[in-house]
């Protein structure tokens, strides 16, 4: 049956503390921990460590359509999940597309998910999204940054989706012009009256179309608008707030559909699911569970990822509310076309190559091996999904960074082969020889308007 | 198929160099006339006996038309060179290699950088149009791991390791103190070197080596040519070894060593037919770009056992009033390190040690008619791991 068959969800690495915001802002921000992007990190890279936490842990992940959703593309004119197909070394015959704009796109790429999939492709749903604002604002305090990826196709095992149902309104109440920072927002009262009945209306609407009644649903979860929006209408539909099983992740725009859809499927036992979002309209969408995930991406949808906090003004830094002297050295240069080209499987699927005739894993792979220097060629070797320990490590407060000091040292990969690279998500006082380490997909700096994708290292944590 | 060496086919007659510092007021053009008419007027001779050019450049412009219009030259041969901080080396051997051939009688090697015009601080990244893979890092933070691998390797404590750093930059300042040209010529206390600000890893601002502007110039002769010359520096070798730059990839690297200096420095040593360099060198410049540089680079070029350099740094055996003088110049550390002019320089003071003129830093007991006269230049390009070496011997008797 139609449904889904893994999922894998990403949050960052690091959060922030409320009393830190409160010491700068003068006000207590709404949330007791929340989220954010590190400095290397946008929807991108996010939705690639989300996708493969989907897809790793099947031994020949396959999938024939990227579909990726947004409303913060790191490019406007350029087709972002091919960024992702190439992180994932998907086969070229796989199709990508985005679906950016605002959180509804979300929706539109679940929905599109599920008929692609009823058409016999193996679809991976991968939303991802990072919600911030000026300082102080609604959207700092309500927003988290988060990425999941629901693997959807013929050959469901987790769940199948039941019904959606829209109302389509006209309303503004959340907007952002093309080329500006930050999301504005109309008055929360008079967006709560309208889209409240609109909720409880489609909410009705989609149980008659799922043949249910309320009571068959077992779980309702609400996503989308401002906070007092999500609040009244799970209060009008009985819903469950979305943090009592998502806590600490906030309002994570586009990335809640899959997210929200895969922790229930993991951490609840609800039967028959659904979710309501709320903005230019209502979408429901109702999911009724079939069996147990993937294990592996049940395991990890299980236990959240350990969140450093980052000092507030350094998290102001990287989101360019706080402009930080850079070091005094020159901002590298765009990075080239046709060499990123031909190094792609390199660059993007950080693959190595493993020598034919000495077994030595050369890092990055070449025509000579460093080993035997034999020369031909090398059999594609996968750094990615391998752990790692780190062997040395060093800071530079010299180098060029978007958070300066880097840290940077060497690791050594499980299968062999040794890489240096920086380290990132953490501080030195972290670090020993010996930490075990896992690759990870970032950007490096972006450089007349070229954002330079490669893979660094964290600890893993 | 051998490498033969040069030894006692090429001579230096003659040297030049400038001031190393920030030379506002003076542009690479200037750097190179200075350099090269001291060099001339050194030797005695004029620039239209000069057969050829070279010209050492790293980051200061490209082509051989950098020096013939500075001198404005008319039909000389002029060629440029570069490999990386080594350059300035590679400017001087392949100037001795031409006359050794029989190519030419007189050349003039001139090694020359202009950095200080950047702006930036450090040296910058000379990178072609490339796919953003590669390292981010910067130079002092590529060389920390040698502080730290070789402290974990030999038993240190960070705190003595960073006293054997402290050790060799003190040194190095203390030698920069007694020379006009040098970039910083001041003694530096212990306690201001100790407690600068962190540039990468263990290492602090002072561990690192100054960055200048300047300019390097020898004479170089064949040997029949040198005849007619004063008290020559003879060319006893000179090995350049470019390493595979696997190092950082490599889990059998431990960044002790820079193996692209020890085998460059056993095939100078044998055509220079040195044997025990402790015993028979004069002086070591060394390439101490940053100060566990040095510490490793002593161990390398077998001035000292393995895992001893760091307790006969500490004991003094290479200060300038030391068994070996290493770097009594003051190395690049105070003479600063004009990328192009480095190795030239290294030469230069080799060039006044061995033929004593080196003034109120002159080494007793070295150069001709004595049992150390030989000097060591050992210039390096690149980091750990993935670098290249020049070492060169020169000999004030002709053997």
């Amino acid at each position: 049956m139609t449904g889904v068959i893994a999922a894998g969800v990403y949050l960052p690495g690091h959060c922030l503390d409320p009393d830190d915001v409160t010491g700068v802002i003068g006000s207590r921000p709404g949330f007791t921990s929340r989220r954010v992007a590190g400095y290397d990190e946008d929807t991108v890279t996010m939705a690639v460590e989300a996708a493969r936490l989907a897809l790793w842990g099947e031994s020949a992940p396959t999938v024939d359509t990227v579909l990726f959703a947004t409303s913060r593309p790191p490019y406007a004119d350029k087709t972002n999940a091919t960024i992702i197909h190439e992180a994932l070394q998907l086969d070229p015959t796989a199709e990508a597309f985005d679906l950016v704009g605002g959180t509804r796109s979300a929706v539109t790429a679940m929905r599109t998910a599920v008929a692609l999939a009823d058409s016999g492709r193996r679809v991976a749903l991968i939303c991802s999204d990072m919600v911030y604002g000026p300082a102080g604002s609604p959207d700092e305090s309500e927003g988290g940054d988060a990425a999941a990826c629901l693997v959807i196709g013929p050959d469901g095992v987790g769940a199948h989706h039941l019904c959606g149902i829209s109302r389509t309104v006209e309303l503004l109440s959340r907007w952002r012009a093309p080329g500006e920072a930050f999301s504005q927002r109309w008055e929360d009262r008079f967006v709560e009256e309208v889209y409240r009945p609109l909720a409880v209306e489609a909410f009705s609407e989609a149980l008659a179309a799922a043949d249910l009644v309320r009571a068959d649903v077992d779980l309702v979860l609400t996503y989308g608008g401002p906070a007092r929006l999500i609040q009244a209408v799970t209060k009008a539909l009985g819903a469950t707030a979305p943090t009592e099983i998502a806590s600490g992740v906030g309002n994570a725009g586009s990335a809640m559909a899959p997210l929200l859809l895969a922790y229930a499927l993991a951490r609840t036992e609800a039967a028959v699911i659904a979710l309501v979002h709320v903005g230019d309209g209502v979408d429901v969408d109702i999911w009724r569970r079939d069996g147990a995930l993937s294990p592996a991406s049940a395991d990890a949808l299980t236990t959240d990822r350990v969140a450093h906090v980052v000092p507030y003004g350094r998290y102001a830094s990287w989101r360019g509310l706080l402009e930080r002297e850079p070091p005094r050295r020159p901002s590298p240069a765009r990075t080239a076309s046709p060499p990123s080209w031909r190094g792609r499987h390199w660059k993007y699927g950080l693959i190595a190559g493993r020598c034919p005739v000495c077994d030595a894993v050369n890092v990055p792979p070449g025509p000579v091996c460093a080993r035997c220097r034999s020369h031909g060629t090398m059999t594609p070797e996968r750094l990615a999904n391998q752990s790692a320990l780190v062997k040395s490590f060093t800071t530079d407060f010299l180098a060029y960074s978007q958070n300066p000091p880097i840290i940077a040292g060497t690791v050594d990969f499980a299968g062999g082969g040794r890489m240096q690279c920086e380290l990132t998500d953490v501080s030195v006082a972290d670090l020993t020889i010996g930490t075990p380490a896992v690759a990870t997909f970032r950007r490096i700096f972006t450089s007349e308007g070229i954002h330079d994708y490669f893979w660094k290292v964290r600890p893993v944590r | 198929m051998a490498s033969h060496g040069i030894r006692d086919r090429a001579a230096v007659v003659g040297m030049g160099c400038t001031r190393f510092t920030d030379h506002w007021a003076r542009g690479l053009d200037d750097l190179i006339v200075e350099a090269a008419d001291a060099a001339l007027a050194d030797a005695g001779i004029d620039i239209a006996e000069v057969d050829a050019f070279w010209l050492g450049t790293a980051k200061s412009g490209a082509s051989g038309m950098l020096l013939s219009n500075a001198l404005k030259l008319e039909g000389k041969p002029v060629t440029r060179v570069e490999n990386y901080c080594a350059t300035g080396s590679e400017a001087f051997r392949n100037a001795a290699y031409s006359v050794a051939a029989g190519a030419y009688d007189i050349v003039l090697a001139v090694g020359a950088e202009k950095l200080k015009d950047s702006g930036y601080a450090g040296l910058l990244p000379m990178t072609p149009p490339n796919d953003g893979t590669g390292s981010t890092l910067s130079a002092p933070a590529l060389f920390s791991f040698l502080a730290d691998a070789y402290a974990e390797k030999y038993g240190l404590s960070r705190e003595d390791m960073k006293t054997v750093l402290v050790r060799i930059a003190q040194k190095n300042h203390a030698n920069g103190a007694k020379n006009t040209k040098a970039q910083f010529q001041k003694a530096v206390p212990e306690s201001t070197i100790r407690n600068a600000p962190t540039v990468a890893g263990m290492l602090g601002v002072f561990d690192c080596s100054g960055m200048s502007d300047g300019a390097c110039a020898a004479v170089i002769t064949s040997a029949d040519a040198a005849k007619r010359f004063p008290a020559p520096l003879w060319v006893k070798g000179m090995a350049l070894v470019a390493g595979s730059g696997t190092g950082p990839t490599d889990p059998t690297f431990d960044f002790v060593t820079l193996p692209e200096v020890t085998s460059s420095a056993a095939e100078a040593y044998r055509q220079a037919g040195i044997t025990d360099p402790r015993a028979q060198l004069g002086l070591a410049e060394v390439h101490d770009c940053f100060t566990p540089t040095e510490l490793v680079l002593i161990e390398d070029l077998g001035l000292s056992a393995r895992g001893k350099g760091w307790h006969e740094v500490l004991e003094g055996v290479f200060d300038l009033d030391g068994e070996l003088p290493i770097n009594p110049d003051g190395g690049l550390k105070s003479f600063g390190h004009p990328v192009g002019a480095s190795g030239l320089r290294m030469l230069y003071e080799c060039w006044l040690q061995l033929r004593g003129n080196a003034g109120e830093r002159q080494i007793a007991n070295i150069g001709a008619g004595t049992s150390r006269p030989y000097g060591l230049t050992q210039n390096l390009g690149g980091p750990p791991g993935e670098c290249l070496s020049f070492v060169g011997v020169v000999g004030a008797e002709r053997g």
